[in-house]
């Protein structure tokens, strides 16, 4: 009888879900038909997929779990691929299988941190810069026209270094790098919406410049973000690796893809395989990302629909 | 209209003038004077129709009483409060008071949220009612405008324009406000949709004993609504007064044509008919004297030079020409 009660009003929780979201719903449901549309982006959908699916699974699906952390087998040293190891063995005998595998956990880890914490910090400031003009946004656009007018991988080298070189830092290095071109794409949304009356509206209403940042000026400006936003998570990951490849990133053992191809580089061209399957696993990855973000322009731009 | 009753806003000289930037440096080449010496009164649960063409300024005035452009100069009283005197922060304590609906229903509503996120704000800005409060507060305020409650979890474009305008109005009447400037806010709708939005906002007048301020370019609309009418051109009032002696008696040429343009089926009509040419100069460079001297079909020499004083036509009844001296 419980188990039945239960049942029926999860059912009806379910149901009033549906009729408040009904928008929302429809509105995904418009996303994925669009999306199954365009083959290139199903490919981007199906490769991030299975890039979590590996990430979230690694222990299981790794054959040699302990590899991608401190187990050693030095008898085992720089074998090519072949059965047992299928993309041959590192310096220290590790499976390089395992440590792929291992490091898309990490990989996706960073794209998603640099991603969201350049998000965090642009997004808001781009809508505070449109929506107050003046000197605020003179002084915010000047900042961010600062960092652009750096070398973006030469100012993350130096924050990095600054920092001292580790993993976290290059995430950080990454992120201070990065936001400015959200602040960019959201400030112009800002400027055209400011204009509009339901934001005029909310100014006589007395609405809070906070609220109407949050929930006028930002919910309406996230679909660049949103293409944006995807599009970077590859690039996030290949720049993390770029830093990790000179040293100011992640320490060894940490199985990071830039760092494996930083030491695998030293055993080329004999040991091929070392450096190659995690450059292969980078590019994959940022491949991903690139095509998920391409469909997911053509879907939310407005001016590309039906 | 009575006499009695106890004046709600006073504008008086309102002045508005736009700068003109120019250049790679946006330095200020000049300015646009959208309000010129705008004067005028509305008494508590009255609502005078602001009239004139477009891009004569009249929604300029409605902004800028509302300071949602700040004017230039002038004064504007709100129920004993000098509205331009006071700090943003105190404003925004007296914006519950008057609010806007304006003339396009679809961008006034913010497209990304549910009709009842949208009739809720005002409550949540000013953390005025919560839960299931809010909610009852809501579906009222959507039955006050003629709306069913099942319209709570639509979106701005799944309604007609005419549900989209009714949500603009519980938005504006959320808060109980004593002033509506009203923007324009059928021109937008059908003619049939037009008429059921006018009966909602007259209902509504009486009932909340609401004070309009409706600006509009529709003669037949603002005589339907108006206690008393103000004539715009070109940033100046031109004439005021109660609305049947300003259609019956107009005195200003410029009125005079307005209403000779309104389209009638009245086939012995006694009115002079003017027709005037042209079009209504740049607010960018305004004819010096009467700015209606380019365009007046009785234009005098003085018109072209000395700008015209107010003269008392009837009771309550002015208006701003030479040949009425």
């Amino acid at each position: 009888m419980r188990l039945i009660e239960v049942l029926i009003r999860r059912r009806s929780s379910l149901n009033s879900f549906r009729d408040t979201h009904a928008h929302q719903l429809r509105e995904l449901r418009f996303i994925l038909h669009q999306l199954r549309r365009s083959p290139l982006s199903l490919a981007g959908i199906g490769i991030i997929l299975t890039l979590v699916c590996l990430a979230v699974f690694a222990p299981y699906i790794a054959p040699y779990p302990g590899d991608a952390f401190y187990d050693m087998h030095p008898d085992k040293k720089l074998l090519a691929p072949q059965k047992g190891h299928w993309l041959g063995t590192d310096d220290f005998g590790r499976d390089m299988l395992s440590r792929i595998v291992f490091g898309t956990r990490l990989s996706l880890m960073i794209g998603i941190y640099v991603t969201g914490l350049a998000v965090m910090v642009g997004v808001p400031l781009g809508a505070i810069a449109g929506l107050s003009g003046g000197r605020l946004d003179e002084v915010i656009m000047r900042v961010t026209d600062i960092f652009l007018s750096f070398p973006p991988l030469v100012l993350a080298m130096a924050i990095s270094a600054a920092l001292g070189p580790n993993l976290i830092n290059a995430i950080i290095a990454i992120s201070v790098t990065w936001w400015p071109w959200y602040t960019r794409i959201v400030r112009g949304q800002t400027l055209s919406l400011r204009e509009q009356p339901f934001i005029e509206v909310a100014r006589a209403l007395a609405v809070s410049k906070r609220r109407i940042v949050f929930r006028h000026l930002i919910p309406n400006s996230l679909a660049p973000v949103t293409v944006q936003a995807s599009l970077d998570v590859g690039y996030a990951i290949l720049w993390t690796a770029a830093l990790s490849f000179v040293g100011l990133g992640a320490k060894p053992p940490v199985a990071e893809w830039g760092l494996m191809i930083a030491i695998g580089r030293r055993y080329l061209p004999d040991s091929w395989w070392y450096a190659t399957s995690p450059g292969l696993a980078i590019m994959i990855t940022v491949l991903g990302f690139n095509l998920l973000g391409d469909g997911l322009r053509d879907v939310l731009d407005p001016r590309l629909r039906r | 209209m009575s006499h009695n009753l106890p004046t709600l806003l006073q504008v008086n000289n309102l002045v508005k003038d736009f700068p003109i930037r120019e250049g790679v440096f946006r330095r200020v080449a000049g300015s646009l004077r959208a309000v010129d010496r705008v004067t005028f009164s509305i008494d508590e649960g009255e609502t005078l129709g602001l009239v004139g063409e477009s891009g004569c300024g009249k929604t300029t005035v409605g902004r800028a009483i509302l300071r949602l452009v700040e004017p230039t100069a002038g004064l504007v009283i709100f129920s004993g409060d000098d509205l331009l005197s006071l700090s943003p922060r105190e404003m925004d304590e007296r914006r519950t008071n008057m609010q806007v609906v304006m003339q396009d229903p679809i961008s006034s509503l913010d497209p990304r949220m549910s009709i009842k996120d949208i009739v809720a704000e005002p409550f949540v800005a000013h953390g005025r009612l919560k839960g299931q409060a809010l909610r009852d507060r809501v579906a009222a305020l959507l039955e006050m405008v003629g709306m069913a409650p099942q319209h709570l979890w639509r979106y701005p474009h799944e309604l007609s324009g005419g549900q989209r305008q009714r949500i603009n109005i519980a938005r504006a009447i959320a808060l109980s406000p004593r002033f509506l400037v009203l923007d324009e806010p059928t021109s937008a709708l059908d003619v049939s949709v037009q008429a059921q939005i006018l009966n909602l906002l007259a209902d509504l007048q009486r009932d909340m004993k609401l004070t309009y301020l409706f600006i509009s370019h529709d003669l037949s609309v603002i005589k339907h609504v108006s206690h008393r009418i103000a004539i715009m051109y070109l940033g100046r009032v031109v004439e005021i007064g109660p609305v049947d002696e300003v259609y019956d008696n107009p005195a200003h040429p410029y009125t005079q044509t307005l209403l000779a343009a309104i389209p009638a089926i009245d086939l012995d009509r006694k009115r002079k008919r003017f027709l005037i040419s042209g079009e209504m100069p740049s607010a960018l460079t305004p004819p010096p004297g009467c700015h209606f001297h380019t365009r007046c079909p009785l234009v005098q020499e003085t018109c072209r030079r000395v700008e015209p004083a107010k003269a008392t036509i009837g009771k309550e009844h002015s208006a701003s020409c030479h040949l009425l001296r």
